[in-house]
């Protein structure tokens, strides 16, 4: 697809990791937008720099020297716009995880309406809801007025009452808050953000100017039956991108170099998701997973929704919380070596002081890798038993995050996947092995036809089509015949056994119909009425993959017999 | 040539030091610009646990408009009032009052309520070094400075206290053991190359010492070390790996001298880590805290299988090397102090100056 726009331009996108920071360019090659290449450098916008402008200088320098081309001048300023002689870069486009994960109070009338709603804007990006007020609390009012003081949040999230709802209980809570910000220094008083009845924002904005700055955003809730997050999601995010140019110094002269606003990487990630979702089949659902170091954003989404959370877990300073809420043989029983479970421990314990680090042995690398497994898993089952129940299908897997994307063999990265987050049906997973999908997400508000080509140009590995059938039966059984008829002619016969793993004999792009015929009771994709047991499929970098394990995995608790299965699985994978 | 930035962590034994200490909320300073301070004096406090008492004027007065209600208050906003001060007065023949139950300070009136500010314990900011104010932060806190030797760390249990260094093992790789707990001076550091055993713990947090630096220390007594009564530090990482050997032979020089133990959290945000201060009475130069890999520098491995050992920076490879592992990493040579040479990513270094 030829450029429409305009003008030609290359884009420089930032991304600041907390503990990367990441610049991606893109450029024209005839008419068409390429990723071209990536720089990295540790991040700095903690001590001692305190400032993002020296990992942004070293992430440039490296892209630099990776490219040949010229992009920052002689006194290390980027050169914008782009010069005739082919230095420089003509936009910019910025996102950002790094940072403190902010603290916030949600206020609202009903738990499960207007809280749950504002529960969801808060897990849209990097913060944490540290205490709530509905208008069942029964602390009585000073209580709840020394909690606020008390945990002093950056931002108080408060809603409730439909459009033209309720309207007391909501101007309960905003006189509390109004007492709160003029007992709290000028300093420390909460941003707020107001996502409640229409009819009442005025007044809101009356009550509360003088004391503190006051976001009016849509209401998540203009009925009981709907609610509308994604306007106020788009507002959040900004409004998280102001706090983090106020708190980060350099941030605030690239914004204005960019010209758009600082994307949150998870908003912007999510972003695109659901574009994705949008190019499919509405009832169909893609997911994106983005693990970090700090933590790992989980959304899944369709044309009409997206359901995202940021999960405070990562394998990095992240480790801390989810060795908080999970036992250490949740990790351990991912490991196909025996490696004592004090090492284990003392491993990720280190990990944490030191998020940069990287594994060096087969033994850490193993242990990494348990650990995105189990954020994978403990995810996935987040959001399974809130919103989708066991076994959801998804149309495409979008993966991100060094741990999956940055393996010696990208079958590692799949069998991470498959284990990690156990689809079913037929689905295909995508692989970001550069960071590039949040990237596109604020690409895009400056140019929205680049993240379309960039993607169609093969910037993300397609690391192959997975089909997970539901089975249950005993090890080694036959279960299904599948038949690989090729476009160019040709047919393979493969017997698909429970509990196996299969790579399908197809080559990187190559074209097949796959016909599966069951031997045994068998719901290949379980999620739609009428199965389907022919389609078409091309070859990713895996090739295809029949993955006849069952769901859920049932890993041995013995590590014997664990050692065993899961060489098998590696070796059938042909790891 | 790769150009890499690097963090450094400071094992000096002599330097000019400045910290900043801070509250979370404003309060007040207790100190004054030239002031010497200890360690454990107390430079500044605030309030981070509020609590208000709310007086509600219907309950008392009865059942009164709001306009007339906030006529009745005879107080006005940021007022002190003593426990039985009168706050409102319904006036009229039948008289009735409304008392302070607690005494505090008016914090809010609104139509019918009053919020009264009551004490509570402040918080205090100890200065958690000994030197001098240099300079005071309004409302929030001081900087102070000092010179000596500084050392420090990658974990502690947020715990400050000042005590005499006393070199609990010989050498950097050995472990505290029970019989050296025997014979422990009231009022000591304990400086040892690991800990691995809980019962350790338990034992030495009975004991009159006042603080613990380990080299490495087994992530299973991580629960245990943050519920100790004195602030343990633990120089290297988890594990059961020696002492870093120049923080071990510079403790040792110090032995008998007073430490400020510094257990604070690793905060990249603050700039707060561990630290180990021992103010001696000669000037020192500062030190960056940051600087750029370059050859011959004394690096420390941060991970395993080496962590802890220290070494020179002999070559940087360019491009990406292939770990053992399989992953790709941007990759120098070190020599050990054993002669061992390594290759080692440079992103598992640190600078040790």
């Amino acid at each position: 697809m030829a450029i429409t726009s305009p003008s030609v331009e290359s884009i420089l996108a930032l991304d600041f990791g907390s503990t990367q920071t990441r610049v991606l360019l893109f450029d024209v090659v005839e008419g068409q937008y390429y990723f071209i290449a990536a720089g990295t450098a540790p991040s700095t916008d903690g001590a001692p720099f305190f400032s993002i402008n020296e990992s942004a200088h070293h992430a440039i320098r490296h892209l630099e020297e990776r490219t040949g081309r010229i992009l920052l001048d002689d006194n290390g300023f980027l050169i914008i716009p782009s010069q005739l002689n082919g230095s420089g870069i003509d936009r910019l486009a910025l996102t950002i995880s790094s940072g403190k994960t902010l603290s916030v109070m949600s206020m609202g009338i009903l738990t499960n309406v207007s809280l749950a709603s504002i529960q969801k804007l808060a897990d849209s990006t990097y913060c944490e809801i540290i205490d709530s007020i509905d208008m069942n609390d029964q602390r009585p009012l000073e209580e709840q007025l020394d909690c606020i003081l008390r945990t002093r949040p950056q931002i108080i999230l408060i809603g409730g009452g439909t459009n033209g709802g309720a309207s007391h209980a909501v101007l309960k809570n905003v006189r509390l808050i109004n007492i709160a910000c003029r007992l709290l220094p000028k300093g420390n008083r909460p941003l707020v953000m107001y996502v409640g009845n229409k009819a009442l924002t005025h007044k809101v904005k009356e009550m509360l100017d003088k004391s503190t700055n006051v976001i009016i955003s849509s209401n998540v809730r203009p009925s009981i039956e709907k609610e509308e997050l994604l306007g106020a999601q788009t507002d959040f995010s900004e409004i998280v991108g102001l706090i983090r140019a106020h708190q980060v110094n350099g941030l605030k002269e690239l914004i204005k170099i960019s010209g758009i606003p600082l994307l949150p990487t998870a908003y912007s990630f999510g972003r695109m998701v659901r574009f994705f979702g949008r190019l499919n089949d509405p009832k169909k659902k893609v997911l994106g997973v983005d693990i970090g170091a700090r933590s790992t954003v989980f959304t899944i989404g369709n044309s009409d929704d997206l359901w995202m959370k940021v999960f405070p877990y990562g394998n990095g300073q992240g480790i801390l919380r989810i060795l908080d809420s999970s036992r250490l043989s949740d990790i351990t029983q991912w490991l196909r070596m025996a490696i004592p479970k004090e090492i284990v421990r003392d491993y990720l314990y280190n990990k944490s002081l030191y998020p940069a680090t990287i594994p060096m042995t087969e033994e850490t690398l193993a242990i990494e890798q348990a650990l995105a497994r189990h954020i994978l898993r403990l995810t996935s089952q987040y959001m399974a038993d809130r919103h989708f129940g066991f076994g959801s299908s998804y149309e495409s897997i979008l993966a991100s995050g060094g741990v999956l994307g940055q393996t010696q063999n990208p079958l590692q990265s799949l069998l991470m996947l498959l284990d990690g987050l156990q689809p079913i049906g037929v689905t295909t997973i995508v692989l970001d092995q550069n960071g590039l999908i949040a990237a596109l997400g604020a690409v895009a508000k400056i140019n929205s036809y680049a993240p379309i080509q960039i993607l169609e140009s093969g910037a993300l590995v397609n690391l192959g089509t997975v089909i997970c059938p539901m089975i249950k039966e005993r090890y080694s059984t036959p279960v299904l015949q599948a038949r690989l008829d090729y476009e160019e002619g040709g047919q393979e016969q493969i017997e698909i056994r429970y509990g196996s793993i299969s790579v399908l004999p197809l080559h990187y792009k190559q074209n097949a119909r796959l016909s599966l015929e069951p031997l045994r009771k068998v719901r290949i994709n379980p999620v739609h009425q009428r199965e389907i047991r022919s389609f078409k499929l091309v070859g990713g970098l895996c090739g295809a993959i029949i993955d006849a394990r069952g769901r859920p995995l049932v890993i041995p608790t013995d590590i014997g017999r664990r050692r065993v299965i899961m060489a098998r699985w590696a070796k059938e994978l042909g790891l | 040539m790769v150009t890499m930035l690097a963090s450094i962590t400071h094992i000096l034994p002599l330097t000019n030091i400045c910290r900043t200490r801070i509250l979370q909320i404003n309060g007040r300073i207790l100190a004054r610009i030239g002031q010497r301070v200890k360690g454990m004096d107390i430079v500044a406090e605030a309030v981070l646990q509020p609590k208000h008492i709310q007086l509600n004027l219907q309950t008392v007065l009865g059942n009164i408009t709001p306009g007339k209600a906030r006529q009745m208050i005879e107080r006005h906003l940021g007022e002190t009032v003593a426990a039985g001060d009168i706050i409102a007065t319904s006036g009229g023949f039948l008289r009735r009052v409304l008392r302070a139950p607690q005494a505090g300070i008016i914090d809010s009136i609104s139509a019918d309520q009053v919020m009264i500010r009551v004490q509570s314990q402040p918080y205090r900011l100890f200065a958690g070094i000994p030197g001098e104010i240099i300079e005071i932060i309004p409302d929030r806190g001081v900087v102070i400075e000092t010179n000596g030797s500084l050392v420090q760390g990658a974990w502690g249990n947020d715990q400050i206290n000042t005590g005499s260094i006393n070199m609990a093992t010989v050498r950097p790789g050995e472990e505290i053991s029970r019989e050296y707990l025997d014979s422990v001076t009231e009022g000591a550091v304990l400086v040892a190359g690991c800990c691995s055993q809980i019962d350790i713990l338990r034992i030495i947090n009975e004991l009159p010492v006042k603080g613990l630096i380990l080299g490495s220390m087994s992530a299973e007594l991580i629960p245990i070390a943050n519920s100790m009564k004195m602030p343990v530090i633990v120089l290297d990482g988890f594990g059961k790996t020696p002492m870093n050997g120049d923080a071990f032979w510079l403790l040792k020089s110090n032995e008998r001298r007073d430490a400020s133990i510094m257990a604070l959290s690793w905060d990249s945000y603050t700039n707060e880590r561990p630290e180990i201060i021992i103010e001696l009475p000669a000037k020192g130069e500062n030190q960056p805290d940051a600087d750029i890999f370059d050859l011959g520098q004394k690096v420390r491995v941060l991970t395993y299988p080496n962590m802890g050992q220290i070494g020179t920076l002999e070559q940087i490879h360019d491009g990406l090397l292939i770990m053992p592992d399989g992953v790709r990493a941007t990759a120098g040579e070190i020599y050990l102090e054993n002669g061992e040479q390594l290759i080692v990513p440079l992103a598992n270094l640190d600078i040790i100056e």
